[in-house]
């Protein structure tokens, strides 16, 4: 609209005196320089950080008008998001905006009824410090209080969410993480940690495999890094039960029977072996137990075994081994789905292996690469508070005091088995286990038998549906955070670049509040601090080393742009692995004494059942992250319905054609979804893409068992969840 | 044409009343239903009453029983108000003009700046800036009340350049925003209620909408 200075000095004038004469609940007199001058504000941009669970990190260029977010772009000085975004990135003033984000704490009567209140913040504390005191109070300990946190945001300073519980003394945690960790125990088994390549790194490659890996769907800012390789002439090979997209732009392409990766690998390294392609000077020298997983090899594996095994003709795994160990350097990719198996851990210890049988490992250009965690470095200061004077803690084996830990990819049954004392209460932050956990009926359940149940969202889901009361989460454009990468090697810097929406807290200012309540109730019950600005928590996050690593002298160097830490392009270059051996443990005693084959071995796929013969794979969907963005309308208009991918032979044995309606189930339980008939998945597997749609009750949970993975437990503190070995039955519905 | 400078006070005040209502109606929320539906009942019988609108008639009714229900009662009147206006599930009718008008449907739309411009116009800005949009309907409510307490303020002052600059500002106001969405929200709310309250409700917002649009036609206030 447009003023003239005649009708603005008019309206002005008359404000003045009708402030006295009208009651305004809603509206106040404003500052005289602003309506004085009602035009735009110019364009500000604020840097940013993607902080979801992901490969890619991105940095992002956040643009803000008026105090609205308007746009966001990826951020030109990230050198791995080079400017670009995913369409997630993008959609994300959709997800701000969103008319369905959570405004206000709110309290459902009973749990579960969909009859939700409104309350004050000042309600919601009161009513939640209470219950805690009166936990408390009955149990003599704050242990029957439970907190499932993960991904949902990895901020650095969201780890004060853990800090909320260790403040109130000592709780039950759930403990481990599902997507990643029987990976990360191979890898630490076999080198120390978990510890890839820069990804950049791929431009110097002559041959790259990715394993069980669909970056154009989940890390596609890696393409680029691939594109170049291949354009100086680099073979891209992709191994995959899936033809992925990925796979569909690859030079080959392998299809190979889910969980016999290893067995592939096996058959690689015989063939290798077999014609001296090995880099015994590199295995040799730097690594434990080489010769002895040689012998093994020679003795028990034959090219014909690995391709009845894995279902991929001999020859090509010739041809696969000839190129992975002559051209070189040669880089491998290995993703996160291919660990989700009873024989997870064993194969990514295998393929480990295989890239150390062809030297390599340590090579720019090369690695086996699975993740790292080497630029978290963070003091994690919101995360650490001590427990309030005379809290009881759980007596843990070692005899120590502390936490009573419970498995996260056993949550349900975990939670319910707990007795002495009995879990009561759960918050839940950054995690939606009612979508994202196994056995969806369990968790329902279990959910069912709590006293009180605490939710922080920034959206109604499942979790949010199971719960007593949810607070309304900032989305990270509201708050002040720092994000590292577990991929890609940089790091930067969140700013707050809108105020909080509605009446929106970070996870730190409810937990300020919840303190200030509970010492109010009771003093000395809450030892998190009471005071500090979003700036100063995550000021506070910085150390000397952290600063070094990235070259900086202060934090605030970051909001010029994102910087990559001072590491080698290529992990474990400096020969230095962090094993007991200092060498790469291909024999690996710690593995032996976790009950787990020494050597990289074969271990046997889980079999289907006979009256379950078909396995269902529910792998991470192109436009969503777990239940995180499918619901926005973008993605419900690209994608509006769930489906499940079944091969066509597979569907005429049960009668099945395309846009069907099918019935997938087994003893746990069942789901109905539309079916569509492709050969991208083969005969005895049938996919469907986890996610949470919009106002549907579907969830490929709800079929899935707590299976655990094979490893896990060294690194992460529990196995994984063998998500991948799921079998069911299908039926035209 | 009718001269606004003529504008019956009563004409005013029965608008005004029934806006300032409205909006302290979903201000307050469905959890002051108790305070807030009195108001508005007999804000609405006063607006009704004048305009002799036999369309309000039922919705008078209903809204008179609603008034004595019970406490159960309005508890229920609470969760309804929640489920169609604030969440935490998706909100069947989100009461916010951008999300109605924005091409995109979504929270902070131009509508929105826009909203705040008019504010500013008469040095006003929401107490909440920033967190709570301003296009959120109780504020429109509460701006549009204010427009016509200061017309009804300036006839008494026998201003008439003052009158004249609030009886456009608070036409325009109607026109650009509230005449453009409000019956949109009403027929959301109309169809998504389980609650005659509500029914009731968005037959007034309705009617409002339709009432002020034939004024602002006619020339009348």
């Amino acid at each position: 609209m447009k003023l003239s200075r005649r009708k603005f000095l008019g309206g002005a004038a008359a404000a003045v005196s009708s402030l006295t004469l009208f009651n305004f609940n809603l509206l106040t007199n404003s500052p005289p320089a602003s309506a004085s001058d009602p035009t735009s504000e110019t364009m500000k941009t604020f840097r940013n950080v993607c902080p979801r669970n992901c490969y890619d990190t991105c940095g992002m260029i956040t643009y803000v008008q008026d105090g609205i977010l308007k746009k966001v772009e990826g951020d030109p000085k990230h050198g791995y998001t080079n400017g670009k975004l995913c369409l997630k990135g993008y959609a994300y003033p959709r997800r701000v905006y969103s008319p369905d984000r959570i405004k206000y704490p709110m309290k459902q009567s009973p749990r579960g009824s969909g009859n939700w209140t409104r309350i004050s913040w000042d309600e919601a504390m009161d009513t939640i410090s209470k219950k805690i005191l009166d936990l408390k109070k009955r149990y003599g300990s704050t242990l029957p209080i439970c907190l499932d946190k993960y991904s949902g945001n990895f901020g650095i300073v969201h780890y004060g969410i853990e800090g909320t519980m260790s403040s109130l003394g000592y709780t039950t945690r759930a403990l481990g993480t599902p997507c990643w960790p029987a990976g990360i125990d191979a890898q630490t088994y076999d080198f120390g940690t978990l510890y890839n390549n820069d990804p950049e790194d791929m431009v110097n490659a002559n041959y790259i495999i990715l394993w069980g890996q669909n970056a154009a769907w989940t890390a596609i800012h890696s393409i680029p890094f691939i594109n170049k390789a291949r354009e100086r002439g680099a073979k891209l090979v992709v191994i995959d039960p899936i033809v992925t997209s990925t796979a569909s732009k690859a030079d080959l392409y392998i299809q190979v029977n889910p969980s016999t990766d290893g067995a592939l690998a096996l058959g690689m390294a015989r063939y290798i072996i077999d014609n001296n392609w090995v880099d015994w000077e590199y295995g040799r020298a730097n690594s434990v137990g080489f010769d002895e997983w040689v012998d093994y090899i020679k003795k028990s594996i034959t090219l014909d075994w690995a391709s009845e095994k894995t279902g991929v003709p001999k020859d090509i795994i010739m041809e696969i081994a000839r190129e992975y160990a002559t051209t070189k350097p040669a880089s491998m990719w290995v993703g996160y789905g291919m660990q989700r198996h009873v024989n997870g851990g064993q194969n990514v210890r295998i393929i480990d292996a295989l890239g150390v049988l062809t030297g390599n490992v340590g090579k720019s250009g090369g690695g086996v690469n699975y993740g790292h965690l080497e630029t978290w470095g963070f003091n994690y200061n919101a995360m650490i508070n001590p427990a309030p004077k005379g809290s009881k803690g759980f007596i843990g084996p070692d005899g120590k005091e502390g936490d009573r830990n419970i498995n996260m990819n056993n949550f349900a049954h975990d939670v319910t088995a707990q007795s002495d004392p009995p879990v009561k209460m759960l918050w839940l932050a950054c995690r939606n286990p009612g979508a994202q956990d196994p056995d969806t009926h369990a968790i329902e359940k279990m959910f069912a038998s709590m006293e009180f149940v605490v939710t922080v969202d920034s959206f109604f889901n499942k979790t949010v549906e199971m719960s007593d009361i949810v607070l309304p989460a900032t989305t990270h454009f509201e708050d002040w955070d720092v994000m590292a990468s577990y991929w890609h090697y940089w790091v930067g810097i969140n700013q707050r670049a809108i105020e909080p929406l509605y009446e929106s807290k970070s996870d730190v200012e409810i937990a300020i509040e919840l303190s200030k309540k509970m010492n109010k109730l009771e003093p000395g019950s809450c030892t998190f601090p009471t005071s500090g600005t979003p700036e100063e928590w995550l000021a506070k996050e910085f150390n000397p080393g952290i600063l070094k690593m990235l070259g900086i002298k202060d934090y605030k160097e970051l909001i010029d742009g994102p910087r990559k830490a001072n590491m080698p392009s290529a992990a474990w270059s400096d020969g230095k692995f962090r094993t007991p051996s200092k060498k790469i443990e291909i024999h690996c005693e710690l593995a032996a004494k976790n009950g787990l084959p020494a050597l990289p071995i074969w271990v046997e796929e889980m079999k289907s059942p006979v009256k379950y013969p078909i396995r269902f794979i529910t792998p991470h969907p192109q436009h969503a992250l777990h239940s995180q963005f499918q619901n926005l309308d973008w993605m419900m208009t690209t994608n509006p319905e769930p489906k499940v991918e079944i091969h066509p032979v597979l569907a005429a044995q049960y009668g099945i054609a395309e846009g069907n309606m099918v019935k997938i189930y087994n003893d746990l339980g069942s789901i109905t979804v539309k079916d569509h008939l492709t050969r991208t998945t083969s005969p005895n597997v049938v996919v469907s893409y986890e996610s949470w749609y919009k106002n549907s009750n579907f969830n490929v949970n709800y079929t899935l068992k707590a299976t655990p993975s094979d490893m896990g437990k060294q690194a992460t503190g529990n196995n994984g969840v063998a998500f991948h070995d799921n079998f069911v039955m299908i039926e035209k519905a | 044409m009718i001269s606004y400078e003529h504008c019956p006070q009563q004409v005013l005040k029965v608008n005004a009343d029934l806006l300032l209502s409205l909006s302290v109606l979903f201000e307050k929320g469905g959890e002051n239903l108790h305070q807030t539906l009195g108001p508005f009942v007999k804000s609405c019988a006063a607006f009704s009453d004048y305009f002799k609108l036999e369309k309000l008639l039922l919705s008078k009714e209903t809204l008179a029983n609603c008034l004595k229900a019970d406490r159960n009662e309005y508890v229920l009147m609470t969760y309804e108000f929640n489920r169609l206006f604030v969440g935490p599930t998706t909100p069947e009718a989100p009461p916010y003009e951008s999300i109605y008008l924005s091409p995109d449907h979504l929270m902070m739309g131009e509508q929105m700046l826009a909203v705040r411009k008019f504010y500013l116009q008469e040095n006003l800005q929401t107490a909440g800036k920033g967190q709570e949009p301003d296009d959120f309907i109780a504020t429109e409510f509460e701006f549009a009340a204010y427009l016509l307490s200061r017309i009804m303020e300036v006839q008494g002052a026998k201003n008439d350049r003052q009158i004249q600059l609030y009886i456009n500002l608070y036409h325009e106001f109607w026109a650009r925003h509230l005449s453009l969405w409000l019956g949109l929200f009403a027929r959301r709310v109309c169809q998504s209620t389980r609650h005659p309250v509500f029914s009731a409700l968005s037959e007034v917002l309705d009617t409002l909408t339709t009432l002020n649009a034939i004024k602002h036609e006619g020339g009348q206030l």
